[in-house]
């Protein structure tokens, strides 16, 4: 179970793992024995080999605390020897942020957009955020400047990683949204899509959410730069950051969909985020 | 603890403004099984019957003098802080051997007019004359008045006959009209109350016999003063090595709860010689012998095993079974005791030696 | 004789409820070399300041015991006890002040005759409890039928310091138990006006057979004076003087402070007392439930429900015939607003209180508007919330403890008009019970938090334990008032409340927060406790007052 599997784009190898500790396994089947039920419910809110629920969502693959904590340690050490693999990021994000999840969810709740957002559950993809209708509108623009980020990267809404190990429908969801709205956050702040500028946005966010992730992210990001990007990092971006990510309206609670026509000058202001100094 | 006034007189004495009222200068003590030495007698010119009605009117210039002294006595946190705490055991015994002899059924039966008005529920002592020699500041005295008897303080101290009254004031069901109870403080001896020729139903002195120059007339005199089928209840220490730590060591030294000098333990009298002592001297029948604790987690005394009848006569359990009194007596006991119905004792003043 | 003393008949003076039956007794009257108006100062025995629950227990007590029943005794009230008496409630009509009593106080009611003079049908059994955490969801439930009736709680011995007797025998509450074969419910839900209904008539009633109690009510204590240095060696000097607003001035051997918690009597004792407001306001309610709502066994009869929220714990008492008393203990501002809301929506908002996350309430009273009407639809805000708990909580296969399949409180359909009523929170204890011829109890010795229903039986321990020491001194012969005679009421009631305040406070503490890491020991440790029989056993058996009487021969 090292982090070897991992460093391989190969998602059969978490297949693998996971059945290897899930809950018909020899090892589940072993320590279930050796940890008779009063013992195991005594101290603790279920038990580490069964996984609490079943399956919630499309996409929901439910693992037993045990897989969550192996899962959690290997994509940690495959995030940080390769930030671009995105399946292990949004692994490592799943399965860290259980609690921090429920309190971004408790800060959407007492915003009435938030509580929008919540009931309605809009997602974003590249038929729901009309894309072509959206290239047509005035530079300057949010949505216009959205398509070109989107166009200059080559990137769209649907290449986000699906959520897999949360365990509550609204919890998959409030991280659903959270990836899908990542490319606004890089159209609002004006951050490019390069290592540091990854980190400055993670910078941002945890100063807004307080995600276990984004302070993962940054704390042990910068430790891959070199000391050019980092001392940029730290001098210029992170400042920034944390400055507006404190001050700036709760993104989560921003329905982006309706802001498509503003010019973004107008949106910076209304959420009260300065643009990023460039570098 | 007629003589706990002696004693502390004795050391304030010569600081004290009040030695002038004295007339009682005290003999030194000595060990109870010599040879009976001469009863404290009061010199002649020190009757003080005639001074009882001055005493009684008590006027701003004495309370003013006698208030601080009367503080200590009633303080309840002063030096008598264990006496206050030991009353109600007291009392409970009290009630108890008066009711096992039979006293206070009997009582029942008394009814000087208006008497019988008085619930005995709330004041079962009602009717009964009794005679607590020694009585100190008067707190066993004052208690047992409340409980409805009639009752006859006596101490040779004139500070504590003085400070007993002046408190005795204070309380409105001690004054002999509202409640059955009724006080009387005398300065006399107990010599010169039977001179007068008094009995009573009941005579308590409560640790005054270790205090006494001759114990044995003492005992012959109280047993005098008892009315024929009346009750006799004492109490004292015991002496012992357990008693001179407690009471001595203890008490005095070390915690301080009771002033340095106020016991001295050779003079402490055993249950079996106090038994043999009422018997024979004091002429009653002891009924029943019973200890008395102080137990430092509830910070009250506590009545510990009771002996009754036939048994209070041997001198058992002590030390491996031969010798002492037992555990529970060990220190602190009471005696009660009853005067048979025929009138044998008559009251003899002649037969106190001189 | 001397001029210290005079004699004089006595004029007593009569309160509207009393009848005597034979001429009052020549009594003292108190006069010094200054005249004082003979006629307006009477003497007592005892003077109860006070006429609340606490303060009228003690005269019943005193009335009913043998001795202490031939004390003359006052109580003093600045409001009026005699309409108490003519107290005849609606059955759909249920008053907000709610007590729990626990099987030591209902047996200290039965001793002293009040619990006969009460309608049944207004007293609800409480049988189990359920109480869990706000934040996490971790539960303790406790049922009448585990609770081990005979042997006498560890804990209070502990506390307490007496001795056991050997037998472990339980005396008085043996009697209200029967014989332990059938359980005891855990405490039994009555208005406090039915309970003061029952002790007025137990007054008048002692009254008529001869008792010496005067009942001065709508009278307020003006002061409160006592002699000092050379006055205080007269006869009756240092006996306290209560000064009355209709004139009258009363001395007394032993002055009763039941005057509550900012006890005029106290000051006067000059006895402080320590302590510290909570930034909490309890509001009360009377609601309507509907049991059918309730998923607990037999409908949630007679159970109570407490939910520990981050604001405070709110909880619902069992009344009968489908009502129940509310306590919520929540910040000043929201008990505020709580009063204000419109019945359908505070109804809404009690059902979420015990059932939506702190962060759906924070909205819900945050949506409350500065007149109390609220900004947005709260039943249909909570009906989406409570769709989207269920939805999951139906997908949840939590193993071993499953938080989601736990019992629900019944829904609320309504609330009484008029019964919702905030009032401070605070913790207070005297630094001493006792002084010279004065002694505290109930709120005026200790205040306590509502959230384990135990002031008011701490109240009535007092009572009990106070009428029983004054029983034993005038047994004794004691001056009543003496600080001697005194001490063991304090022995016996300091600690024990001392323990019970500060557990309380503690409690308090803990669930006062949502900190991550302290939701998580305290529910470890609620989790952990609810597992463990004997120990859950000895903390019900302490809440209910189970213990030895003292043994005293």
């Amino acid at each position: 179970m090292s982090a070897r599997i991992f460093t391989r784009t190969n998602p059969s190898a978490l297949k693998q793992c996971l059945a290897r500790t899930g809950t018909n396994s020899t090892l589940a089947r072993s320590t279930r024995a050796a940890t008779a039920a009063p013992c195991a419910s005594l101290f603790t809110f279920r038990s580490p080999l069964e996984a609490p629920t079943g399956k919630l969502y499309e996409g929901h693959i439910p693992i037993s605390p045990l897989q969550r904590t192996i899962l959690a340690v290997g994509s940690a050490f495959t995030a940080l020897a390769n930030p671009l693999r995105g399946d292990m990021v949004a692994a490592l994000g799943e399965t860290t942020s259980g609690i921090f999840l429920n309190r971004i969810r408790d800060q959407m709740l007492q915003d009435p957009e938030g509580r929008r957002i919540l009931r309605e559950r809009p997602v974003i993809t590249s038929e729901t955020m009309q894309l072509d209708t959206l290239r047509q509108l005035p530079d300057g623009t949010f949505g216009r400047e959205y398509v070109r980020f989107l166009d200059d990267q080559q990137v769209s809404p649907d290449t986000r990683e699906p959520v897999h190990f949360v365990d509550s429908e609204e919890l998959a969801y409030v991280m659903q949204r959270y990836r899908e709205t990542h490319d606004f956050y890089h159209t609002l702040t004006g951050l490019p899509v390069t290592v540091d500028g990854e980190i400055a946005l993670k910078w941002f966010e945890m100063a807004q959410t307080g995600l276990p992730m984004t302070m993962l992210s940054s704390f042990f990001g910068p430790l891959r730069l070199s000391s050019e990007e980092r001392k940029r990092l730290f001098n210029v971006y992170v400042p920034w950051a944390l400055e507006n990510g404190s001050t700036s309206k709760l993104l989560m609670n921003v329905r982006w969909e309706e802001w498509m026509e503003k010019p973004v000058e107008e949106v910076q202001r209304e959420l009260g985020v300065r643009p990023c100094p460039q570098v | 603890m007629a003589s706990i006034g002696r004693i502390t007189s004795r050391i304030t004495r010569i600081s004290s403004p009040h030695h002038l009222f004295r007339r009682n200068i005290p003999q030194p003590a000595r060990f109870f099984c010599s040879t009976p030495r001469t009863l404290h007698t009061p010199s002649s010119s020190s009757s003080n019957s005639d001074k009882e009605d001055a005493i009684y009117t008590v006027n701003k210039e004495e309370i003013a003098k006698f208030a601080a002294m009367s503080d200590e006595w009633w303080a309840p946190q002063g030096p008598f802080k264990m006496l206050h705490l030991m009353n109600p055991p007291r009392i409970r015994y009290i009630r108890n051997r008066l009711q096992a002899s039979g006293a206070l059924s009997r009582n029942s039966a008394f009814g000087a007019e208006g008497e019988k008005e008085f619930p005995v529920g709330r004041f079962p002592l009602q009717g009964l004359s009794i005679l607590d020699v020694g009585c100190g500041g008067g707190l066993l005295a004052e208690a047992l008045a409340r409980l409805g008897a009639k009752v006859t303080g006596l101490d040779a101290s004139m500070e504590n006959i003085q400070m007993a009254r002046i408190h005795a004031k204070k309380d409105p069901l001690l004054n002999g009209v509202s409640a059955p109870g009724s006080l009387e403080y005398r300065h006399q001896t107990a010599e010169q109350l039977l001179e007068q020729g008094h009995q009573f139903d009941v005579v308590c002195s409560m640790e005054v016999i270790e205090h006494v120059e001759n114990p044995a007339g003492f005992l012959k005199v109280l047993g005098q003063l008892v009315k024929p089928e009346g009750d006799l209840i004492l109490s004292t220490i015991s002496r012992t090595p357990l008693s001179y730590f407690l009471t001595i060591f203890a008490a005095e030294h070390v915690m301080r709860m009771v002033p340095v000098g106020t016991h001295h333990w050779s003079k402490y009298i055993n249950p079996d010689e106090l038994h043999k002592g009422v018997e024979e001297l004091s002429k009653c029948e002891v009924l029943n012998i019973q200890g008395i604790g102080f137990n430092p987690l509830s910070g009250q005394w506590e009545l510990t095993r009771s002996r009754d009848g036939s048994r209070c006569g041997s001198a058992e359990g002590g030390l491996l079974g031969l010798m002492g009194p037992p555990l529970a007596e060990a220190s602190n006991y009471f005696l009660a005791a009853k005067k048979p119905a025929a009138a044998t004792a008559s009251v003899d003043t002649n037969s106190v030696s001189a | 004789m001397s001029s210290l003393l005079a004699r004089a008949a006595r004029t007593g003076i009569r309160s509207p409820l009393s009848s005597r039956l034979h001429q009052p007794m020549a009594a003292i009257r108190f006069q010094s070399t200054e005249a004082k108006a003979a006629a307006t100062t009477e003497e007592y025995d005892v003077v109860i300041v006070g006429g609340g629950i606490a303060g009228s227990a003690l005269a019943c007590a005193l009335a009913s015991n043998k001795a202490s029943s031939t004390l003359k005794i006052a109580l003093i009230e600045a409001f009026d006890l005699s309409n108490h008496i003519k107290w005849s409630p609606r059955p759909d009509q249920y008053s907000n002040r709610v007590s729990s009593l626990t099987p030591k106080s209902v047996a200290f009611l039965k001793k002293i005759g009040v619990w006969s003079e009460l309608d049944e049908s207004r007293v609800a059994a409480c049988e189990g409890m359920q109480v869990w955490d706000g934040v996490s969801g971790a539960r303790i439930t406790f049922d009448a039928a585990n609770v081990d009736g005979v042997q006498s709680s560890f804990l209070h011995q502990v506390f307490s310091g007496n001795v056991p007797n050997p037998s472990g025998v339980n005396n008085t509450t043996q009697e209200t138990l029967g014989n332990s074969k059938e359980a005891s419910p855990l405490a039994w839900m009555t208005e406090n006006l039915h309970v003061q209904y029952g002790l007025q008539k137990q007054l008048v009633g002692h009254q008529a057979r001869g008792v010496k109690l005067d009942v001065f009510e709508k009278t307020k204590v003006q002061g409160i004076t006592t002699e000092q240095g050379e006055a205080a060696q007269l006869p009756q000097g240092d006996w306290p003087s209560v000064r009355l607003d209709n004139g009258k001035t009363l001395v007394t051997r032993l002055l009763v402070g039941a005057d509550g918690v900012n006890s005029p009597v106290r000051s006067f004792a000059k006895i402080e007392s320590l302590g510290w407001d909570y930034s909490q306001f309890g509001l009360v309610a009377t609601l309507q439930i509907d049991p059918s709502t309730s998923t607990a066994p037999g409908q949630g009869k007679g159970i109570a429900w407490q939910r520990f929220l981050p604001t405070g714990p709110v909880a619902m008492l069992p009344l009968n015939n489908g009502y129940a008393s509310l306590v919520w203990s929540t910040t000043p501002q929201i008990a505020q607003d709580l009063k204000k809301l419109p019945a359908r929506d505070f109804c809404a908002l009690v059902n979420a209180a015990f059932s939506a996350s702190p962060a759906e309430l924070e909205y819900l009273y945050k949506s409350i508007g500065p007149d109390g009407q609220p900004l947005i639809d709260f039943q249909k805000e909570i009906e989406w919330r409570t769709s989207v708990h269920d939805q999951e909580a139906s997908q949840t296969m939590v193993r071993g403890n499953s938080f989601q399949g736990e019992a629900k409180p019944p829904r609320v359909v309504d609330v009484q008009e008029n019964t919702r009523a905030p009032f401070p929170l605070r913790m207070r204890n005297s630094s001493s019970y006792v002084e010279d011829r004065v002694v505290l109890v109930g709120d005026a010795a200790h205040t306590v938090h509502p959230l384990a229903g135990q002031g008011l039986n701490q109240g009535l321990a007092d009572v009990e334990c106070l009428a029983r020491v004054v029983e034993t001194s005038l047994l004794s012969g004691s001056d009543i008032g003496n600080i001697h005679s005194l001490t063991p009421y304090s022995s016996e009631r300091f600690l024990p409340n001392l323990a019970m305040l500060g557990t309380v406070d503690k409690l308090s503490k803990l669930y006062n927060t949502d900190f991550g890491p302290v939701v998580w020991a305290r529910s470890l440790g609620l989790t952990a406790v609810d597992k463990m029989g004997p120990i859950k056993n000895e903390i019900m058996r302490f809440a209910m007052g189970l213990e030895e009487s003292p043994n005293r021969p």
